[in-house]
């Protein structure tokens, strides 16, 4: 290995340990509405249609992704079970109604913007949702959620 | 004085852009402060959970501190009321200490008590109560008035684990909440004017049966609610309007908070205000039938609440709204929502 290469994979580990006590700290959740911010931030400066589509289609794969991570190496009590099906079956339904699936008509080019807000809001409501992860899940959800 | 008038002025603006501003005449004098306390204001803001949300341009916000701060500026205006907000944070001091009292008088700051919320072992809101019944004063007017004002996640209908971050055992449920708020009341025959549930879900029908005994009136929301909140700032009112109706005072909350969530969250909006005694002849019925309903669709994940017309086998539309008032916006997107709402949030 280079010293290049071995100074970069050094630099992101520290960049990802970082990332993870944050991530530690919190419930799934926040990492969540994070990463939702960030995809709503992307959706409204992307120019066209087809890019904010592929932006939100990325998002709740992603997020779908995380929630299978979650469900194969995470120790979860009886409530948190039950709410991570509700998340994974909140984002499957936010994803059915962008692409006009599952009975409902697809999301106009227009409503793009509109719609990426709604999915925000919808997981920042106060309702109480703790997902409590741990260390090496929380690594691997962070790396799902930067670099897929 | 010069800063009380910036803040006089920050809260006019934000009320005129709401529509309040021609029914405020604020009191100019305040070097002679009442005597007596005209009416009492008691927050619980928990923080000790996941309160994050992000505003429109993507920045990052507190919802409990944000509505902190609007409960230090609206104390710092009051020259005529006696003001605890219970902060519970997510960061405890040394020892625990998650709890902050902040305790003001007549807009002066009386003091600020660190504490730690079950300590002993006592019950939800048992810290609190006993904190405030030591510190209140006792020279209340004649037609004193008395506040509640909850601002946190659902309080759920059974205890369960993980509701506050870092105090597990102290466990909150509809019943811990009424109780806990029975031990503000000086006795039995006391009852705050009303009570303001900023949380998800709450404007249902156990809730109202739960807090009926302890408050004339309700405020709050039967679906989700967007953690930017049902916002305090119409309290002002009862400076310039010391006897402004429950019901007026009420519906202004509702009013600016409905106005202002509408602008900004593409989600459901759902504010009800409930006159409890006016519905007091059918909350137990209803409680029960919303509780049979409940336990038979049990095993389902923890679902959001959806209006009780649409869900109630026997709920009859007529019968049940009295005494209930609904603002109400269905969102834009997801399922197709009724067009109108009964007030009343059922789980499915």
């Amino acid at each position: 290995m280079t010293k290049m290469k071995m100074f970069s994979v050094l630099t992101f580990i520290l960049m990802l340990g970082v990332s993870v006590q944050t991530a530690s700290a919190q419930n799934l959740n926040e990492v969540l509405k994070k990463h939702m911010n960030e995809t709503v931030q992307l959706v409204k400066a992307a120019e066209t249609a087809d890019e904010k589509r592929s932006i939100l289609n990325d998002s709740y794969e992603n997020m779908l992704e995380t929630v299978r991570v979650i469900e194969e190496k995470a120790s979860l009590n009886e409530d948190e079970t039950a709410q991570l099906a509700l998340l994974k079956s909140e984002i499957t339904d936010r994803s059915n109604q962008l692409n006009g699936l599952d009975g409902y008509e697809q999301i106009s080019d227009e409503d793009l913007d509109d719609y990426s807000d709604y999915s925000q809001q919808s997981m920042e409501q106060a309702n109480n949702r703790t997902i409590t992860i741990g260390l090496t899940t929380a690594l691997l959800i962070i790396i799902i959620l930067l670099l897929l | 004085m010069h800063s009380r008038l910036l803040l006089i002025l920050a809260v006019l603006t934000t009320l005129s852009a709401c529509g309040l501003a021609e029914e405020l005449v604020m009191p100019v004098d305040d070097s002679t402060p009442a005597k007596k306390t005209a009416y009492t204001l008691i927050y619980y803001i928990h923080g000790d959970s996941d309160y994050l949300y992000h505003d429109s341009t993507g920045n990052p916000r507190q919802a409990d501190e944000e509505i902190l701060a609007d409960a230090k500026m609206l104390a710092e205006l009051s020259n005529t009321g006696e003001i605890f907000i219970f902060h519970q944070k997510s960061k405890p001091l040394i020892g625990g200490l998650s709890g902050m009292l902040y305790h003001y008088r007549f807009g002066n700051r009386e003091g600020v008590y660190p504490y730690k919320p079950g300590a002993k072992g006592d019950a939800f809101l048992a810290t609190e109560s006993a904190l405030y019944q030591n510190l209140k004063v006792s020279e209340t007017s004649d037609n004193h008035r008395s506040f509640f004002l909850f601002y946190g996640h659902e309080i759920p209908n059974m205890a369960h684990s993980g509701y506050h971050a870092t105090h597990d055992n102290l466990e909150v449920s509809i019943s811990s909440f009424a109780e806990g708020l029975r031990n503000f009341l000086n006795d039995d025959a006391d009852r705050f004017e009303l009570i303001l549930l900023s949380s998800c879900s709450n404007g249902e029908p156990e809730m109202a049966r739960a807090v009926q005994p302890h408050s004339r009136a309700m405020i709050a929301s039967p679906q989700n609610l967007h953690l930017s909140y049902i916002r305090p700032l119409p309290f002002i009112l009862l400076e310039p309007k010391p006897q402004i109706p429950a019901d007026e005072l009420a519906e202004k909350l509702a009013e600016v908070s409905f106005r202002q969530l509408s602008r900004t969250i593409q989600t459901t909006v759902t504010i009800s205000y409930y006159q409890l005694d006016q519905a007091s002849h059918y909350l137990d019925e209803l409680s029960d039938k919303a509780r049979v309903h409940h336990s038979r669709a049990s095993g389902r994940p923890a679902a959001d609440k959806t209006d009780c017309a649409l869900i109630l086998p026997g709920f009859e539309e007529s019968q049940y709204t009295a005494g209930v008032r609904i603002w109400y916006k269905p969102s834009r997107f997801g399922r197709a929502a009724g067009a109108t709402h009964s007030g009343w949030g059922c789980t499915p």
